[in-house]
């Protein structure tokens, strides 16, 4: 197994954590109400910025000089990770704002759609920055849909925070599905693969054989769908298992793809 | 066509012998643990006889690099005069992107250092006339590096069985494959 | 002095790979012909840089005991060496090295070099301790004299040296054993006397063609030799003949690099090589197929060979001794005996048999009976001595005045030993290199009390480690000069730092090709490493502040005066030079009348031809012909293979981080049959054993290897315990004393099995 990429782990699935929580709220009005919940610390503008900031923050122990961190757009022209840095810079400066101006009292309805709108395009870019050629098997879209389960499972839940009593089964159904959805894919992908070349084969192994995908299917989507047959709503811990099943699954999807590199000399 | 120099990694010739590996660290000071060139011996499925056939393989100065696309801070450049992909160690912040990226394995991180590698094909011994490290030091001259033409010529294979096609970025390596002998076992 | 940078315009303007150049590569390559010029342009432009005007150029050699013996050019800035490149100058070496070769700047600068005189309290406790030069030669120094007051001779300090460098001025160690007096040698050579010996009956000397005349060979056996891995070099030759028509057998037990790169190859029984040249010899006969001229004017004996041929050997026999199938060995020697020239480039490892020596000689036969001794692209190939011709000023010091040694010794011989013993009234006494274990824990009156281990790691290259410990367990005092803590250094008392090629001047030259390289000192010498012959010095300045006149030695400490001192007139004409400082403008040839041996087919023998039949041979106990000898009887099931890697040589270098780089640990190779019937999955640990020892490594299943045998490459990794000669015993090869003063030793005829660990 090869490294587990930590940094980059908290910071993808923190980042998707704040766009699902946006979007969702911003665009789809997921809650319908916003700012409910008087009894929670944060709102969800906070919340969002919390964690886009801990994202950030995370990602600065990705690289090996973090002095150089100002530098990463300078490749804007060619680089999607260049591209990535931006659209989430954006999206921090823009939800800052945001989230000062609730506190303020004032909602900004644009600002926020905006954030949302910024959000989306990160989630793109991102979706492209982590298909990297070495790895044939996220190709294809593969990458941006196990991040858009991240996206939504999580920013659905989260969402339940901010939702009034009586919208919280209908969450409940929708998390419900999305994690029907989450299960199918991950079940899906590792037997696409082992149909596939040597390099997918030999991915599609690695995935079957690690804890860390097993730990993901179990916390992110079997366990919650359990919870959420016996409930019938989302358990605002609930938020935190589903987390750490989607942190789990990060670094199986940073660690386990075979790269072409890793089978030179081999059938690829 | 802009000139493309890449190398021509000859299996035919290539007797595993490591020598480029070796004389590539002893020409660029690499640290312990770092490798800008490997050979790489092939699968029994693709040549019959295990670790009697390779290739020696470093960075293949690709048409489209995706180190280029990969890095944030533009450390990677290629040269307009021979296409040569240049990584600068200076700009580089080790994000680690490149060496994900790059389908051939090509730049390394150095831990040491905290940044990425990889082969320069020597452009500085290049533009003062001499070989690079490598192919000056094969004994059979199973790496070299030529001027790449749009002309294609039967022998010579761009995607091996072994070796990535990563066909979107055009890699400027090119192959000759290794031959087998005759092979007559002991009766008893 | 050295080669500045002013001197280097012109190098540069002469080497850049130019069009012309890279499209001779090419032809070499054989591709060109496959190209059309406008898709491979040249890649590189006619310039005139300035890249290496940043350095200090030397000239190096590179000292292994090695076929190549490779001309090196090393690029020194602020005293360091940046890099290390291969003499353009020579056609032999060509500009580059090989994999060794260009891990010698990691191996300078290693963090693991042995950079002070150490002293080890408890041999192979690791607890060693710095101590200063003084003390350590003021402790050597004392010791010899105590032996010598002890026994009243210095019987008792015995020397074991042999190949670590072959830089000329390193013979300055035996050279400072004879200045101390007369003192037990350790003789013979480990690597090739054998086929000394069956050279030395059948032509009088062992002595091949230039190895660059291969190109003009039109048909090549590389019989048990693997060029691709021991000689890199040659392998551009053999790829020329081949290119030019010619046709490559490879035969080995095992499918080496070279024999992938062949054109047939053919899988024999090991130790099965003397049935299989008296096969096609036999057929030859059968089919007429003899130089009639070689053999009635320049040869004696073949008639008599080839009554042993009609009366003993068939084809049906040779197929059943060697394993490889009649219809074969009829093809082959027919294919040998039509080609002209064809040449046999006859392996150490195929002559490291209890029957090597007979094998060698069989071969040598069929060359000789085809014809093809005495002709360019031909001839029986084994290696030569023929540029070794120096002063051995080093090497040659009188005993003290009063010493004494043995008085009915023999003379010492060896394979390098160029100089003659000395009328005297005692000498020195030989001892059996090959048994060093056997030969220390056998010795008396007197016992051996002190070893000097230079150039040379028994304890990763001599058989029986478990016997060779109890053997240094009886020995009062050990000395080890080397430059990394090896197995042996583990069992020594004191150590020596010893320097570098790139710090001391000396000279080399090869058993293969015909090239003379001058060695440089190029940095000064890391932390207190001092060379051979410096260390002789310091001994001898201590001996005689202790006892005047107890050692003959010279105290002289400049490398630069020992290496002026190894030239002459002889060496001077054979090479087409003034002066050795020309050799600082790069690598020279001998200049020699044809690139073939026996060109003039005047041999050396008793009887100044070819002798089939050999008076000498039958004298020193042999056949007199060169008959059959049957193999070593089986000691375990499966035999055992140890030759050599094609990262190390013996101990050295693999002990490297660079080289683990590349090559991270050792493995056993296994057929996959063979691993079937045992349970052994490829990469399953496994139990190499048999009566004398064990090892756990990998197993990696490969039919490169013949069912029944077991391959595992001679290395010493850095931190680990692996050790083939765990597993050796010292049987020796049949031949070797005439030569080198001992019998060869039967590497490859050892057994054991494997289990599942």
């Amino acid at each position: 197994m090869s490294h587990l990429e930590l940094p980059l782990v908290f910071f993808t699935v923190l980042s998707q954590a704040a766009i699902g929580l946006v979007v969702l709220n911003a665009l789809l009005r997921l809650p319908l109400a916003a700012g409910l919940g008087p009894q929670r610390i944060f709102c969800e503008r906070q919340t969002a910025l919390i964690l886009l900031a801990l994202a950030l923050f995370c990602s600065l122990f990705h690289l090996g000089h973090p002095s150089g961190a100002w530098r990463a757009m300078d490749n804007l022209a060619h680089s999607w990770l260049s591209r990535e840095i931006l659209a989430f810079s954006i999206m921090f400066i823009l939800l800052a704002a945001a989230a000062g101006l609730s506190l303020a009292g004032k909602s900004q309805p644009l600002l926020w759609k905006a954030v949302a709108v910024i959000g989306i395009l990160g989630l793109a870019v991102q979706g492209a920055s982590y298909t990297p050629p070495s790895q044939p098997t996220l190709a294809g879209g593969v990458t941006l849909a196990m991040f858009l389960i991240t996206v939504l499972a999580v920013g659905t839940a989260i969402n339940s925070w901010y939702a009034p009593n009586d919208r919280q089964p209908v969450l409940a159904a929708i998390l419900a599905g999305i994690l029907v959805l989450g299960l199918v894919l991950n079940l899906l992908l590792p037997e696409m693969w082992r149909a596939g070349t040597p390099v997918a084969a030999a991915t599609g192994q690695a995935y079957l054989a690690s804890p860390l995908y097993w730990g993901q299917m179990l916390m992110s989507f079997i366990l919650p769908l359990l919870v959420l047959a016996r409930y019938r709503r989302i358990p605002h811990w609930l938020v935190w298992m589903i987390l750490c099943g989607e942190i789990i699954g990060r670094m199986a999807f940073f660690s386990l793809p075979i790269t072409t590199a890793a089978r030179i000399g081999m059938q690829i | 066509m802009k000139t493309q120099y890449g190398f021509i990694v000859n299996s035919t010739r290539c007797i595993g012998c490591f020598t480029c590996g070796m004389a590539c660290k002893n020409q660029n000071q690499l640290d312990p643990g770092i490798k800008w060139r490997d050979i790489h011996p092939l699968a029994e499925t693709i040549y019959p006889h295990e670790g009697r056939a390779f290739y020696s393989l470093a960075c293949n100065h690709c048409q489209e690099p995706c180190c280029i696309e990969a890095c944030p801070v533009g450390a990677y450049s290629k040269r307009d005069k021979d296409g040569i992909v240049v990584h600068d160690q200076d700009k580089c912040i080790g994000c680690k992107n490149c060496v994900r990226s790059c389908p051939f394995g090509a730049p390394v991180f150095n831990p040491e250092k905290q940044k990425a590698e990889k082969c320069s094909l020597c452009y500085q011994r290049i533009d003062a006339g001499l070989a690079p490290a490598c192919t000056q030091a094969c004994p059979t001259e199973a790496i070299q590096i030529a001027a790449l033409s749009s002309q294609n010529d039967a022998e010579l294979v761009q995607y091996p069985p072994g070796f990535p096609a990563a066909k979107k970025l055009n890699p400027s390596t090119r192959f000759y494959n290794p031959r087998q002998p005759e092979v007559i076992r002991r009766k008893n | 002095m050295t080669e500045t940078s002013k001197d280097l315009p012109a190098e540069t303007s002469r080497c850049p790979l130019t069009r012309r150049r890279f499209l001779q590569m090419l032809a070499l390559g054989g591709a060109a012909a496959a190209i059309p010029g406008s898709l491979l342009q040249a890649a590189l432009a006619d310039a005139s840089g300035n890249y290496e005007d940043a350095f200090k150029i030397f000239r190096n050699a590179c000292p292994r005991n090695c076929f190549d013996t490779c001309s090196i050019k090393t690029f020194v800035k602020d005293g360091a060496i940046q890099f290390i490149e291969g003499a353009k100058e020579s056609s032999f070496t060509a500009g580059g090295l090989c994999v060794k070769g260009y891990s010698y700047p990691r191996r300078v600068y290693s963090p693991d070099r042995i950079k002070y005189p150490m002293m080890q309290a408890g041999r192979g406790s690791g607890n060693w301790k710095r101590i200063s030069w003084d003390e350590a030669i003021d402790r050597i120094a004392n010791k010899i004299i105590e032996i010598n007051a002890k026994d009243g001779n210095l019987l008792g300090l015995g020397l074991d040296k042999y190949s670590g460098n072959f830089g000329i001025t390193h013979y300055g160690v035996e050279g400072m054993m004879s200045s101390l007096g007369y003192t037990t040698r350790f003789v013979g050579t480990p690597c090739w006397p054998a086929g000394i010996d069956a050279q030395n009956y059948d032509m009088g000397e062992m002595w091949c063609n230039d190895p660059e005349d291969l190109v003009k060979a039109n048909y090549i056996i590389v019989w048990g030799a693997n060029p691709a891995w021991c000689s890199v070099h040659s392998m551009k030759f053999l790829f020329e003949a081949q290119r030019r028509g010619a046709k490559l057998v490879v035969i080995d037990p095992v499918f080496t690099q070279t024999a992938a790169k062949a054109d047939t190859y053919i899988q024999i029984d090991t130790a099965g090589d003397g049935a299989l040249a008296l096969g096609m010899a036999r057929h030859l006969l059968d089919k007429q197929l003899i130089d009639q001229k070689f053999v009635t004017d320049h040869a004696i004996g073949f008639a008599e060979f080839s009554r042993y041929l009609r009366d003993n050997v068939t084809l049906e026999w040779a197929e059943q001794e060697s394993g490889v199938p009649k219809a074969v060995i009829s093809q082959l020697a027919e294919e040998f005996a039509a080609a002209n020239p064809a040449t046999i480039w006859i392996g150490y490892g195929m002559q490291r048999h209890t029957n090597g020596g007979a094998a060698v000689r069989a071969i040598d036969a069929l060359v000789a009976m085809t014809g093809n001794i005495g002709k360019v692209g031909g001839g029986a190939r084994y290696g030569h001595l023929r540029t070794w011709g120096f002063n051995y000023n080093a090497m040659v010091h009188p005993a003290p005045e009063g010493a004494v040694g043995m008085v009915d010794g023999a003379a010492i011989k060896g394979d390098f030993h160029f100089v003659d013993g000395q009328k005297a009234n005692y000498t020195d006494r030989p001892l059996n290199m090959n048994q060093l274990a056997r030969e220390i824990l056998r010795t008396k009156n007197p016992q051996l009390r002190m070893l000097w281990l230079a150039c040379r790691n028994p304890f990763s290259q001599d058989p029986d480690t478990a016997q060779l410990k109890k053997a240094f367990d009886t020995l009062e005092m050990v000395v080890v000069v080397d430059q990394f803590f090896n197995k042996s250094v583990e069992q020594a008392d004191i150590v020596l730092p010893h320097t570098t090629l790139f710090e001391e001047n000396t000279v080399n030259v090869s058993y293969w090709h015909y090239w003379l390289s001058l060695n440089e000192q190029a940095i000064q010498p890391m932390y207190e490493a001092r060379s051979d012959v410096q260390i002789a010095a310091m001994l001898s300045k201590r001996m005689n502040e202790l006892k005047p006149g107890s050692c003959t030695f010279p105290v002289e400490m400049d490398t630069q005066k020992w290496l002026e001192k190894e030239f002459n007139q002889g060496i001077y004409s054979l090479f087409g030079i003034k002066s050795w400082q020309e050799l600082r403008n790069g690598p020279v040839k001998a200049q020699v009348a044809s690139s073939a041996s026996w060109h003039d087919l005047k041999f050396k023998t008793p009887s100044g031809k070819y002798e089939f039949t050999s008076a000498l041979a039958a004298e020193h106990g042999h056949k007199a012909l060169p008959e059959f000898k049957a193999k070593r009887k089986p000691t375990a099931p499966l035999r055992l293979l140890t030759p050599h890697s094609k990262f190390s040589l013996h101990s050295q270098f693999q002990n490297l981080d660079f080289m683990e780089d590349f090559n991270a640990a050792p493995v056993v190779y296994v057929h996959p049959e063979t691993a079937r019937q045992r349970g052994i999955k490829n990469g399953d640990q496994v139990r190499v054993f048999n009566t004398r020892g064990e090892l756990l490594i990998k197993a990696s299943l490969t039919d490169n290897v013949a069912q029944d045998v077991l391959l595992m490459y001679e290395a010493w990794f850095k931190n680990s315990s692996f050790n083939v000669q765990n597993l050796l015993d010292d049987e020796s090869a049949d031949m070797g004393a005439f030569k080198t003063g001992a019998p060869g030793i039967a590497t490859h005829d050892q057994f054991a099995d494997i289990k599942r660990a």
